[in-house]
């Protein structure tokens, strides 16, 4: 498979197939960036365009507008506090901070080396590693999803600077939000009062934004209106990671690289799960001087590393099996059977040329965004040099557009504005809005993965989790996570 | 007084350019559509509805001679979008399309969802795709590789098979509750809220022994020899698949489900218009290089409208009200 996969290697040196790269890191990273729009409907509005496209062409365009939309969202994430993605939530936390202390840039170049080198690994494990890896994916079962959901909200814990209760009770309303809408057991609406918009849940684009984006514009519109953000008069130009910035933060980078490419393989859990699960690991390893929750390099690091991590190999499911990993791999599945191709093995023996061509695209198009997006973040970044009587305003403004451009849906904005006046006095308080989220998020995966082990083991979850060597792995991980925390605790006193 | 001031000569002007003005309205009226039309998808992008529309709205767009745009409004299971596109206004939204789902969009006749909307509060234009539901099995399950294999079995031994289905009343759903329903003995286990990906991500990895879902997203997977179709839950049997026989072949026992997408506009919309609209769908639709499309998708176009649309949509309806999933045991 090596040698035949370096053969297609030249296939990617063509001036169309060059185009396409550009064409898609450029879409990706200006509609990753803006709160509302996200990477699935970048790939979407694609599609159209590809019609015309060889199919390794056309591929190629979604695989790199899908790397670029993930690390887009880093930027409004980092600059304003204001997540383009799911997948770059955990970024805003010292990623803004980093930014407040006038710091912007040097979060933008370990951010771009970060993403760009974990969409490369992600990318040549996809190349090389993928009829093995992808039959891991089917390790997971109701089980393991209940387990990897707990994983992630032992995170909470974490996350919650400050007082541990306030994080755990910001993370139970996470959970308890993320129980409205139609039960898909019972097919019962729930805590919906009637309203159709409620139907399909609390969405997860109108909360990051609401609590993140919102909350935060409604803090920028307090205090002196002349001041910025940053603190800073000027940007400066040195834009490219140097080894000096890289070295001291290595192993948070391996450890955000790695919860990266084992999250994405498994189907359905992505970047959104993996940055928590990295960033609470930093968190956890934290040394005498480290400041998480006030500007920590690392964390940023880490959670960079992890969501661009994840990028190749949740697409090794979806090219060897058919079974896409998340939206964003769904549509690219859409978008490879209108070319004709069927996913599966098959493609792999009948269509090397093309499937091979597709994957060092994926990698050079993570290159290409090095350039692109590093220069396109220093762009952005002069929105921190404005006052904040200009900028607070704007993100409000723009929290509701993105939201309204998102879904088209005006519950979703009224839901966004809610959620958004209940952030703000949650950071006011001393609760974690990112506890929250990570309950809204792993909430439903903890439901239905519970319900559905409740049903397939005769209600004997214990004596079926036993069985399954992938969910013992993983429930020790947990074990080992809260135990390593008491430990802590302990020495501390 | 300047002469532009004049009342008279102002009247005269408007009344020499009003006949104009009229015309060139009374043409652009008679011009219909006379701009972009919006085509609603009721779910968020990347699903399979979002993904016809925006195979299908260019060639549309040729059809009719104006842009169409593709907007998404997702939410409440469909009912955010449908809600509105029950309520569109024949005169202000008769450039808006929509696309409704079946039998999604018969959830309103679960008493728990409170909704007043039916059948008759849609205009419904035409029928677009429709994909019958499939039963499918591991390739090389050696306790069934047949329908008539697998009901034995299952009836041999109740409530031990699990097949991995969609949300509760979905589809696939209503297939399985209709066979408890119907063939006495039949018992299974249903693992819920399972895509079309985790269906076969559970099936591969033994975690369930069976799923119900649609031909188009499996097709694929039965090249590979992976997945062992053992039923099509239509009333003839599939073109893609035709050494695979029909449920009521198999079993004896009629169970017809399917996926269906039906475009809709504005209720009251005038005849002329909704002809207008139904006859550049089905250009659309005939365009042979948009056929080739759909088919490498595995998707069937579906041409019904009219009376027949109106008895095939009772008909489902029916169906539902008399299973009625939301009262069986789960």
């Amino acid at each position: 498979m090596f040698d035949e996969s370096l053969v297609y290697l030249l296939n990617i040196v063509s001036l169309n197939n060059f185009l396409a790269m550009l064409l898609g890191v450029s879409v990706g990273l200006v509609i990753g960036a803006i709160p509302g729009l996200s990477p699935p409907m970048a790939i979407a509005l694609l599609i159209p365009v590809s019609f015309s496209f060889s199919p390794e062409t056309a591929l190629i365009l979604m695989v790199s507008c899908f790397a670029a939309g993930i690390y887009g969202g880093s930027f409004s994430a980092i600059l304003m506090r204001a997540p383009g993605t799911s997948a770059s939530a955990a970024s805003a936390i010292e990623g803004y901070e980093l930014t407040k202390r006038g710091k912007a840039i040097e979060a933008i170049r370990i951010s771009a080396f970060a993403s760009v080198v974990g969409g490369i690994i992600s990318g040549f494990f996809l190349l090389f590693l993928s009829p093995p890896l992808a039959l891991v994916s089917l390790w997971f079962g109701p089980a393991e999803y209940f387990l990897i959901a707990l994983l992630g909200l032992s995170a909470i814990a974490s996350v919650s600077f400050g007082s541990v209760g306030k994080g755990l009770i910001s993370g139970l309303l996470g959970l308890c939000l993320s129980t409205v809408g139609v039960d898909h057991f019972s097919s019962f609406p729930r805590f919906t009062f009637d309203f159709v918009g409620l139907e399909s849940g609390i969405g997860i684009m109108p909360t990051i934004i609401g609590l993140f984006a919102f909350a935060q514009g409604m803090q920028l519109c307090e205090g002196d209106p002349h001041t910025n953000i940053s603190g800073l008069k000027k940007l400066s130009w040195r834009i490219w990671p140097t080894l000096g910035d890289v070295l001291p933060v290595k192993w948070s980078l391996i450890r955000g690289w790695f919860c990266g490419l084992v999250v994405g393989i498994i189907p359905a859990a992505g970047g959104s799960i993996a940055q928590w699960i990295a960033y609470s690991w930093e968190i956890r390893r934290a040394k005498p001087g480290d400041k998480f929750g006030e500007g920590e390099i690392k964390g940023l690091a880490a959670t960079e590393a992890s969501n661009n991590g994840v990028t190749g190999t949740s697409l090794i499911p979806m090219f060897v099996l058919g079974i896409p990993g998340g939206i964003s791999a769904a549509v690219i599945l859409g978008a490879l059977t209108i070319h004709g191709l069927q996913p599966g093995m098959r493609l792999f023996k009948n269509h090397p040329e093309v499937i091979y061509t597709i994957m060092w695209g994926f990698i050079a198009a993570n290159v290409m965004m090095a350039f692109v997006a590093v220069i396109l973040a220093r762009g952005y970044a002069y929105l921190t040099l404005f006052p904040r009587g200009i900028i607070g305003p704007l993100v409000i403004v723009f929290s509701i557009v993105g939201v309204y451009a998102g879904s088209n849906n005006v519950y979703d904005v009224w839901l966004m504005m809610g959620l958004g006046v209940l952030g703000y006095f949650m950071e006011k308080y001393g609760f974690s809005p990112a506890g929250v989220l990570l309950g809204l998020v792993l909430g439903p995966i903890a439901e239905d993965g519970m319900r559905n082990l409740l049903i397939i083991s005769d209600d004997q979850p214990l004596t079926f989790i036993m069985g399954r060597p992938v969910s013992i792995v993983i429930l020790l991980c947990i074990i080992g996570i809260i135990a390593f925390s008491f430990k802590k605790r302990d020495n501390s006193v | 007084m300047s002469i532009f001031k004049s009342k008279v000569l102002q009247v005269f002007l408007v009344g020499l350019v009003l006949p104009f003005a009229m015309l060139s309205s009374s043409v652009q009226a008679e011009k219909y559509p006379n701009g972009p039309v919006t085509m609603v998808v009721p779910w968020k992008p990347g699903g399979g509805t979002d993904r016809t529309a925006r195979l299908f709205a260019p060639y549309l767009s040729k059809t009719l001679g104006v842009p169409v745009k593709v907007v998404n409004m997702g939410g409440g299971g469909g009912w955010v979008a449908w809600a509105k596109m029950a309520k569109w206004d024949a005169k202000k939204d008769d450039h808006m399309l929509g696309w409704v789902n079946f039998p999604h969009m018969l959830s309103y006749l679960n008493p728990k969802m409170k909704n007043k909307n039916n059948l008759d509060s849609f205009n419904f234009l035409t029928g677009h795709s429709l994909d019958p539901c499939i039963w499918g099995v591991r390739e090389g399950d050696k306790r069934f590789q047949t329908l008539k294999e697998f009901i034995a079995y299952v009836k041999a031994h109740p409530n031990e098979i699990k097949v991995s289905v969609g949300g509760f009343g979905s589809d696939d759903h209503q297939a399985v509750a209709f066979a408890e329903k119907f063939i006495p003995g039949f018992k299974v286990k249903k693992i819920f809220g399972n895509n079309d990906a985790k269906k076969l991500q559970e099936l591969y990895g033994k975690t369930a022994d069976a799923i119900g879902g649609n031909i188009s997203y499996f097709v694929p997977h039965m090249l590979e020899a992976k997945l062992r179709p053992i039923a099509v839950l239509g009333k003839q049997r599939a073109s893609q698949l035709p050494t695979v026989p029909t449920f009521v072949e198999a079993s004896g026992v009629q169970n017809f489900n399917f996926a269906a997408r039906v475009l809709v506009a504005a209720p009251g919309l005038s005849a002329e218009k909704s002809k207008v609209l139904t006859a550049a769908i089905h250009k659309a639709m005939d365009t042979p290089e948009y056929g080739v499309r759909e088919l490498k998708g595995h998707n069937t176009l579906w041409k019904v409208q009219g009376a027949e649309l109106k008895t095939f949509l009772e008909g489902l309806a029916g169906t539902v009200a008399k299973v009625k999933f939301w009262d069986l045991p789960k």
